[in-house]
């Protein structure tokens, strides 16, 4: 089951009205990671909590959302170990700020926030000088039908053409800007609506749209090779 | 500009290949208990390294100055050049008339000790340069308790004594 992937409907956002159908995150048939079944009200409870000292409740809310947090991070920066430590300085940045979380957002909302503000900071900093580490892919890559339809048939391994796809596709995301980039690891790779990515990006979901459809116009032109 | 799905397909398909890249196994076993050491860390934290971090403005310009040696240099030249002008302009400040150091003797001597003075010099007529370094304290034991009274300016003249 891959992680990391949520799709819109386990998150109760609701959609797009104007596509006419479902995010395009929700049309998949892979299964979907367990939504957060917690009502808000029980992580509002948490939150409190860990605001008044409690760090089991943090440690609660750090273990709900910590594989999304690292995922986002880690797809943002194709580098393991960078996604390691800015997902865990996130965490504790967000615990230092729990008493200016207002509670306008879900508490998910505003820890996205923060870890995408802290990962693009990162990023300006480290400027150019990019460096993948990308994990392992796991057992399902391979029998993923569309995944497998990309990899040549004259590849003799199928798992080298997926690793030789992994790598490419990686780079050509690192050649996006840090927006671009952004958008389309929350769209197309975590499943997150328009709304959800315009809240965690702060901006309106017109923006969303024309970035996401620059990117992926410039993924397709870097990927040209790959794509049939 | 479309976002429609049919335009990307084949893209959206690969893009797909992100959600199976996994972190190592058992990563996120002890994530959570990173996160609260870490935590705990800069709870611990000393007064000076957590104005280091409130101040992230002065952390960037160190870094800067260690990265960039043309800047440290700058950085450094002007420092002496501030420390240098210092100096200058307090030599400046310093090279007072001598004329007014003899109308001022009172104040001067007020300012140098802190204490009270008798007014026995300007009685005696005598003369006291800014080079006199010698004058009593008015406080009783002092060496030079009974020098103030008797000090006087006496011509000075030598002769070697004939044998």
């Amino acid at each position: 089951m891959p992680w990391g992937f949520v799709s819109d409907a386990t998150l109760g956002i609701m959609s797009d009205p104007t596509s006419g159908k479902g995010a395009e995150g929700a049309r998949t048939n892979e299964p979907a990671l367990p939504a957060p079944t917690t009502p808000a009200s029980e992580e509002m409870d948490l939150v409190r909590r860990a605001r008044e000292g409690d760090m089991g409740a943090y440690d609660d809310l750090v273990r709900r959302y910590q594989e999304r947090i690292y995922a986002t991070v880690y797809h943002m920066t194709s580098n393991h170990e960078d996604a390691s430590d800015l997902a865990q300085e996130s965490f504790i940045k967000a615990y230092q700020a729990l008493k200016s979380f207002k509670g306008g957002s879900s508490f998910y909302t505003w820890i996205y926030r923060i870890a995408v503000n802290k990962t693009i900071n990162f990023l300006k900093q480290r400027k150019n000088r990019t460096h993948m580490s990308l994990n392992d892919l796991d057992f399902n890559a391979e029998h993923d039908p569309d995944l497998v339809a990309l990899v040549s048939d004259k590849t003799p391994r199928r798992d080298a053409g997926l690793a030789e796809l992994q790598e490419k596709l990686n780079a050509a995301l690192l050649k996006l800007s840090d927006d671009h980039r952004l958008v389309v690891t929350l769209h197309d790779v975590q499943g997150l609506s328009h709304e959800e990515i315009a809240k965690i990006m702060d901006c309106n979901i017109g923006t969303v749209r024309s970035r996401l459809f620059y990117a992926r116009q410039q993924l397709q032109a870097y990927l040209s090779d790959y794509l049939t | 500009m479309s976002n429609a799905p049919e335009e990307f397909e084949q893209l959206r398909k690969l893009l797909k290949l992100k959600r199976h890249e996994q972190p190592p196994p058992g990563f996120f076993n002890d994530f959570s208990s990173r996160v609260l050491d870490g935590i705990e860390r800069n709870k611990a934290a000393t007064p000076a390294e957590k104005l280091w971090e409130g101040v992230p403005w002065l952390a960037r310009f160190f870094r800067v100055l260690e990265n960039n040696v043309l800047a440290a240099g700058g950085f450094a030249t002007a420092i002496c050049a501030v420390l240098i002008g210092g100096v200058v302009y307090s030599e400046y400040v310093d090279q007072v008339p001598a004329s007014s150091l003899a109308n001022n003797d009172g104040a001067m001597m007020a300012s140098m000790g802190g204490s009270s003075f008798s007014a026995s010099s300007s009685s005696t007529g005598t003369l006291l340069s800014s080079t006199n370094a010698v004058f009593s304290s008015g406080l009783p034991g002092s060496p030079f308790d009974n020098t103030l009274g008797s000090l006087s300016v006496q011509p000075v003249s030598f002769s070697p004594s004939s044998q």
